[in-house]
């Protein structure tokens, strides 16, 4: 466990001297930036939309920062044979996923805080100056688990797959892959419950079933829209999510642990 | 920051050379949209940032068409229902849609049905948001002269707004437009869910108001049928015994008959000066 643990501080260390971290910071004074900007674009609802701009930003530089960091790391593991000289050390190889894989968690909620608490102060400030619609500051902070329990989810993935290649390309392709499915097999299977869905080939539906139950579903934890306008938010529902999420990540980051016991690294 | 610099110089020069040499030729056509469908699927967990984008997009553009039209141009009508049909199917809880669609299509281009289309969506997924059911009100009273219909979601925005004043309207309206049985109907309601003192006091002086015209007309009707004609004034109505007195407006005016026989009066079912 010390190991594991030692691992996840290296790891968050990596994370913070990383240049794209620094990409982000620029991102997000530019996003602080242009708040102001929003709110006099802005018709109605100022604290609504500011809110929803600034859980959409903090989102999508997360997910993209984790995807390249994640990746980027661990090719460079790869690459420049750290990694051989980490598994020649007295640690076991299940330490150093698991020690990354709770690294990359603590910086992804470092960061999704950071930025959270970052754009507060505008969303707060604005909603003051017009507040022509109510702004739900606890459900503001609440939305970073529900980011957090996908970012898991895909963190665990993109080392399953670093497992089954060593190219990191692919890896990626597979982590955007099962971005796009785990967000839209939803949308998808709706759609064959509809009278044209009904019509598809009966091939197509057993494709469709079996992705439906072996990707996650990511859209569980999309609480944007239910978050901004306090609409469709059941607390038993929201907790079985976060839950399912969890186990779900935790059952892929096992399947990862067990192939990279058995990867072959030169 | 020598690259910087040559970034801004590249954009500036574009910008104002390159664009400005083309814009004459720029289209007038708004952006295209895939089926409301797909442009939600492939939002992915965005859809709150793209109602928003393609919102802003059909300011931007009705804007730039107001600098060159006195009225918006029919062809800026296709390009609000598309994006309204977009934007309520890839984030229906996005309310500036919901308002410039309604705001367009009612006024300038006359489309009242359509307008009330999107209205009652958005009563879909905002059932307690008043502000819907007072345009659709507006809608049904002023564009489509259905006063029925006007009448019951003004009714309905009064309820959930808790501001009897829409209610009053209503009930005013209908008995501008002849229809005052229905409007002692809706008084009638409101005094039964109405707690607050003052506004009962009001709404039994309005009520008042209108059981008088209401009898009234009723007594025009009843004379009419016998003598083939309108009366002349109230009076005669009292006279030949059709009414037993003249009715007293307890907003202080005085009923009178106009040329086609409606009831009227002078206080206008207001305190106000007459």
């Amino acid at each position: 466990m010390r190991r594991t643990l030692e691992i996840a501080k290296i790891t968050f260390k990596q994370a913070l001297r990383e240049r794209s971290f620094y990409i982000i910071l620029v991102l997000l004074l530019l996003a602080m930036i242009g708040m102001p900007v929003l709110y006099s674009f802005t018709m109605f609802e100022i604290p609504r939309i500011l809110t929803g701009f600034a859980l959409s930003f903090a989102n999508f530089v997360v997910l993209v920062l984790m995807l390249f960091l994640i990746l980027g790391l661990i090719q460079t593991d790869l690459e420049r044979k750290t990694l051989q000289y980490v598994i020649s050390l007295p640690i076991k190889r299940k330490d150093y996923v698991i020690g990354r894989y709770l690294g990359f968690l603590a910086f992804s909620a470092f960061l999704v805080y950071l930025v959270l608490f970052l754009l507060f102060p505008f969303i707060y400030y604005f909603s003051r100056l017009r507040p022509d619609a109510p702004f739900y500051a606890g459900y503001y902070f609440l939305y970073g688990i529900f980011l957090l329990v996908e970012i898991q989810i895909l963190v665990a993935f993109a080392l399953l797959f670093i497992s089954l290649t060593s190219r990191a390309i692919v890896s990626m392709f597979g982590v955007v892959g099962v971005y796009v499915a785990g967000h839209t097999i939803d949308e998808v299977a709706e759609f064959l419950r509809t009278r044209m869905g009904m019509q598809m080939p009966a091939f197509s539906k057993i494709v469709i079933n079996v992705a439906r139950y072996l990707f996650p579903n990511l859209a569980l934890f999309d609480v944007k829209t239910n978050f901004i306008y306090n609409v469709g938010i059941n607390p038993a529902f929201l907790i079985f999510s976060v839950i399912y999420g969890i186990l779900y990540g935790i059952i892929v980051l096992g399947i990862a642990v067990v192939l990279f016991e058995r990867k072959e690294i030169l | 920051m020598l690259g910087v610099a040559a970034l801004i110089f590249i954009n500036f020069v574009f910008d104002t050379k390159v664009k400005g040499h083309f814009r004459r030729e720029e289209s007038e056509s708004f952006r295209l949209f895939a089926r409301p469908g797909f442009e939600k699927w492939s939002a992915f967990e965005f859809s709150f940032l793209k109602a928003f984008y393609y919102t802003l997009s059909l300011r931007v553009y009705l804007g730039k068409l107001s600098e060159k039209y006195m009225t918006p141009p029919l062809f800026a009508k296709e390009a609000i229902v598309r994006t309204a049909e977009v934007v309520t199917r890839v984030c229906p809880y996005y309310y500036d849609i919901y308002y410039i669609a309604n705001g367009y299509l009612s006024w300038d281009f006359g489309d009242v049905e359509t307008a009330n289309r999107f209205l009652k969506k958005g009563i879909d997924y905002y059932p307690k948001r008043w502000i819907f059911y007072l345009y659709l009100g507006f809608n049904y009273f002023y564009f489509l002269k259905d006063y029925e219909m006007g009448a019951q979601y003004l009714v309905k925005a009064s309820e959930i707004s808790g501001r009897p004043f829409y209610a009053h309207l209503a009930a005013k309206l209908l008995y501008a437009s002849g229809r005052t049985e229905i409007a002692i109907g809706i008084v009638r309601n409101m005094l039964e869910n109405t707690k607050d003192e003052g506004w009962r006091k009001n709404l039994k002086i309005r009520l008042e108001a209108l059981e008088a015209i209401y009898t009234i007309e009723k007594a025009v009707e009843a004379f009419r049928e016998k003598t083939g004609r309108n009366p002349q004034n109230i009076e005669e109505l009292v006279k030949t015994g059709f009414l037993k007195s003249v009715p007293v407006d307890p907003y202080g005016g005085e009923f009178y008959l106009d040329e086609a026989g409606n009831v009227k009066t002078t206080s206008n079912l207001t305190f106000t000066k007459h």
